[in-house]
């Protein structure tokens, strides 16, 4: 039994065209699974379905061998963490008042964190070298910071899978790839992890599975080496791509031909 | 923990104590209390207050007059309580929508419960009904206001939070046109004054029966909002968030709403319409102890209810008549809303 299993799922807008279907691939524990495609081909739409955000207009998601579909709110956010591509705070809470808020869904609705979910906290904050944004107020903090500090808060969550919506979309390149080892790290601490990129290196460098969604709806899955095809790439971005190896750094690269 | 940050300069807002703050302001709200039960045209001395106030758990020598017992027990004891209720009640249940709604600048009327309200009461003063009729008229025009903006982001389908504010300034706007063809046809010399005094607030002609039918409502349903002021923490960062946080948003933002409306409607319907109390107290409240719900509830709630016992015994002792209380909120919430505006800038 996987931990994640997706199965023919498909979404539409109601009355609106089909924004994806027949999708199906499983996961399960320390696996990397990218989602790679073309600005609104649909990435975040099915990160959103998995999350449970957007109800699927057909197939079936089985989370442990659950119907997801019928499992509450509470439960599925027990297993998985979501990390939206932007968040927006209309106030000004600090770090660790907003880390604390990842153990909702192991609390009621009428109890409040006690000390070990502070506790918890702390440690998280520690253990990613945040300790001195702690009293900070999420509002004045870099999107850099601010994507550590989600990461934190995921993982304060305590969940199975941990799903990642463009994560490298607000950020500058070095904080780029600080954030993708870090996303490496997660998945070798045995958390599942899905993310969405338009970045085909992303794959490259992270290894592990990916999913490649075309603007037609369909997405093909395979391990990364076996999927980034030149020709597929080309396809999907409209524009003559190549994948080489480079000998300086001993990796493919994705590259583009011309403007 | 964390010594270092400490030291910078000064505490930040958010690691201030909780339970000193809360004391203090308990503190703040009994002074000024006892200072209420003294002032007024007919000036009774502390000593006499403390003992009158006494005389009902312990045996004391009854040295007051009958007068002085019937000024501080059945004049002025009722309206302190009603400030402190209705004071507590506006702060609580703004900050709750505040959080509710993402949006700082929302405050308890968003939902049209207070125009909704003031068309109960003048259709109650049309009719020529009694001052609890008025009440209870109020009461329920300020429900079926809410129930009707909460209908009709249904009807549209939408569940935002976008939908449901652009359809309380809907049922505002409805409401207030009806209350001005009632002023319209309202009797100049007697109905027209009646609902402008309404209108405009005032807490002056509260009794110990108001209080009794309101208070157990407000009691309960604030109770509930400081149980679950922590997720509203959860519910202030947006429906997605929420929802991917594991919380059965419906439900628990359908609680949060009726217990900020059922607070909101006893409220006016105690003291009519007191604006921007409800607005401007969580504000404060946040510059205080910071953003975070589980401090800034109880803290909004204490300085409201301290808040409102001050204006109230400022209208009825400043000039020789009873001042309305929403002129004066009105004349020191709009100045003092701007300055927070102007002093927090990115803050909010």
């Amino acid at each position: 039994m996987a931990l994640l299993e997706v199965k023919e799922v498909a979404f539409a807008y109601e009355g609106h065209r089909t924004i994806f279907k027949d999708v199906s691939f499983s996961i399960d524990k320390g696996d990397l699974f990218t989602i790679l495609g073309p600005n609104g081909c649909g990435k975040s739409t099915l990160l959103n379905c998995l999350a449970r955000i957007r109800p699927l207009s057909h197939g079936q998601i089985m989370l442990q061998g659950k119907d997801m579909s019928r499992m509450s709110a509470h439960q599925v956010a027990q297993k998985i963490a979501y990390l939206p591509q932007s968040i927006y705070f209309s106030y000004g809470y600090s770090v660790r008042e907003f880390v604390v808020m990842g153990r909702t869904p192991h609390l009621g609705m009428f109890s409040r964190p006690r000390k070990p979910d502070y506790k918890l906290v702390d440690e998280t904050i520690a253990m990613m070298n945040l300790s001195h944004l702690a009293n900070k107020s999420v509002n004045q903090i870099s999107g850099g910071e601010l994507q550590l500090v989600c990461i934190a808060r995921a993982i304060v969550q305590q969940p199975e899978i941990i799903l990642f919506d463009e994560p490298t979309s607000a950020l500058d390149y070095g904080n780029q790839l600080r954030a993708l080892r870090l996303i490496k790290n997660l998945a070798d601490k045995d958390y599942a992890v899905i993310m969405t990129t338009h970045n085909p290196d992303h794959p490259i460098l992270l290894g592990g599975i990916a999913g490649v969604l075309s603007r037609s709806g369909y997405m093909e899955t395979g391990s990364v080496e076996q999927i980034l095809q030149q020709e597929r790439l080309s396809e999907l971005y409209g524009t003559r791509l190549q994948i080489v190896y480079v000998n300086e750094i001993s990796r493919v690269a994705c590259l583009p031909e011309s403007l | 923990m964390n010594s270092t940050s400490v030291i910078e300069s000064k505490t930040p807002r958010h690691q201030r104590p909780l339970a000193g703050v809360l004391l203090l302001l308990c503190l703040a709200v009994f002074i000024l209390s006892i200072a209420a039960l003294c002032l007024g045209r007919y000036y009774v001395s502390y000593e006499q207050v403390v003992r009158i106030l006494g005389s009902y758990v312990f045996p004391v020598d009854p040295t007051w007059t009958q007068t002085m017992h019937n000024v501080v027990m059945n004049l002025r004891l009722p309206r302190i309580l009603a400030a402190i209720l209705v004071g507590g009640a506006l702060a609580l249940s703004g900050a709750t929508y505040q959080g509710m709604f993402e949006n700082p600048l929302v405050s308890p009327d968003i939902l049209g419960v207070s125009s909704g309200a003031c068309v109960g009461a003048a259709a109650a003063i049309l009719l020529g009904l009694g001052n609890t009729e008025i009440q209870l008229f109020a009461f329920c025009g300020g429900i079926t206001a809410v129930s009707m903006a909460l209908a009709i982001p249904t009807l549209m389908r939408s569940k935002s939070t976008i939908a449901l504010v652009l359809s309380g300034v809907i049922i505002s706007g409805f409401m207030m046109a009806l209350l001005g063809l009632m002023k319209y046809i309202a009797d100049t010399e007697t109905e027209l004054a009646d609902m402008v005094y309404w209108q405009l607030g005032s807490i002056a002609k509260v009794t110990y029966e108001n209080l009794f039918a309101t208070a157990p409502i407000m009691i309960l349903t604030g109770l509930v909002l400081l149980a679950m002021r922590w997720r509203i923490n959860i519910l202030s960062l947006g429906e997605e968030q929420a929802r991917t946080l594991g919380v059965n948003l419906r439900f628990e933002r359908g609680v949060a709403i009726t217990c900020s409306t059922l607070l909101t409607a006893c409220a006016v319907c105690l003291s009519g319409t007191v604006g921007w109390i409800g607005l401007i107290m969580p504000h404060i409240a946040r510059m205080i102890v910071g953003s975070d719900n589980v401090r800034l509830l109880p803290t909004a709630t204490l300085m409201s209810a301290g808040f409102l016992i001050l204006i109230d015994t400022v209208a009825r002792t400043l000039t020789g008549g009873e001042l309305p209380l929403g002129i004066l909120t009105g004349f020191i919430g709009a100045p003092f809303f701007a300055w927070i505006l102007i002093k927090q800038r990115g803050a909010i």
